[in-house]
């Protein structure tokens, strides 16, 4: 079934659709919004979002790019306004965390086989977050440039048709990014 | 290759996961370069922790979470009609506006009443309100002479003319 035929059944309320549509692009909408969210939850929730506001616009899907692109534009965009309007919420849940990781906390065991303290979740947690803290410290467009081709595998075309800018612009951006990701990560690790 | 170079490449292969081919070049390089070598480990290690809850197998039960879940709390059928979201979204915000707009206006008028009088007082002499006063009190009574002294005589008449009916 061709793009425009599917969210047109989509449109409709067709269920089958409806269910095969989100089944189909449900990966592609969670990674994405969990590459810039970083939180499984989040990222869960935020991709529900998507597919909601989706469903809502289905009818307004012409055809003129593919589902992906638009659905990426939705994501992407839902993802950011997450993060800008969650920052002092994540910056109280990380303080908690620091002090209350919690039995389910993926560093649990280290921690007990380590027999680490205070100090050392700490720096198991700043540790944890750097590859993550300096993609999040690049600016907007070229973190978006950034993760769209490396993190989800999409060409520089694409990166170009989903951030509406020309080829060049992407090509510039993704550079910058790296550029600023090497600065950033080298000085860290060596 | 430099160890610029290959710096650029880790970060590369290490955000782009499996999807790369080995690169000979870059494996060369990282085995005689102990700081790159570590560097790539260090990396790799890292974007595992971090990305560790990237999915890798769609949920089955994603499309029902999405209608049966609180957040949407309708069915497909149901979404699909625009629905008033985005007006409720802006109500509560719209609400506080024009309330705040109200309290100022209201607030404002307060003000304006409490200080004029004091203002207008101030300014007027006292004695020519009451000439004036008395003066549209004759006119009202059709007396000619509006003096204090024919009001007061009226007036007395007045209340003797009662008091005899």
């Amino acid at each position: 079934m061709a793009d425009a035929e599917l969210m047109k059944m989509v449109a409709e309320g067709d269920p089958v659709s409806g269910r095969r549509f989100a089944d189909q692009y449900q990966l592609l909408v969670y990674n994405v919004c969990y590459s810039f969210i970083r939180n499984r939850h989040d990222a869960e929730d935020v991709a529900q979002e998507v597919f909601l506001e989706a469903f809502r616009n289905a009818g307004r899907f012409r055809g003129d790019a593919k589902i992906s692109t638009w659905l990426y534009r939705i994501a992407v965009n839902r993802s950011l306004n997450y993060i800008r309007n969650n920052r002092k919420r994540r910056f109280w849940q990380e303080l908690s965390a620091v002090f209350d990781p919690g039995p389910s906390g993926s560093n649990s065991q280290e921690f007990e086989m380590s027999g680490d303290t205070t100090d050392g979740r700490l720096k198991n947690r700043e540790q944890k977050s750097v590859i993550g803290e300096a993609l999040e410290s690049l600016p907007e467009n070229q973190r978006i440039a950034f993760t769209l081709n490396k993190m989800e595998d999409l060409s520089y075309a694409e990166v170009a048709e989903v951030m509406q800018l020309s080829l060049s612009a992407v090509e510039s951006l993704i550079h910058r990014a790296r550029l600023g990701m090497q600065k950033k990560l080298k000085h860290y690790y060596f | 290759m430099n160890c610029a170079e290959a710096e650029r490449l880790i970060i590369d292969r290490v955000f782009s996961g499996s999807v790369l081919q080995p690169d000979d070049e870059l494996n060369a390089h990282t085995v005689v370069c102990a700081a790159c070598r570590s560097f790539h480990q260090k990396c790799s290690a890292d974007y595992e922790t971090s990305f560790a809850d990237r999915k890798r197998l769609p949920d089955p039960d994603f499309y029902d979470k999405l209608f049966t879940g609180e957040k949407s709390g309708k069915t497909h059928k149901e979404l699909k009609s625009h629905s008033v979201a985005p007006l409720l979204r802006f109500a509560p915000g719209l609400s506080a506006a024009a309330a705040a707009v109200l309290l100022g206006v209201w607030l404002g008028g307060r003000l304006f009443t409490t200080i004029i009088p004091a203002n207008a007082s101030s300014g007027v002499n006292p004695e020519l309100l009451r000439a004036d006063y008395i003066q549209s009190y004759a006119a009202d009574l059709n007396l000619t002479d509006a003096t204090d002294m024919a009001l007061e005589n009226y007036l007395n008449f007045n209340a003797e003319s009662d008091d005899t009916e």
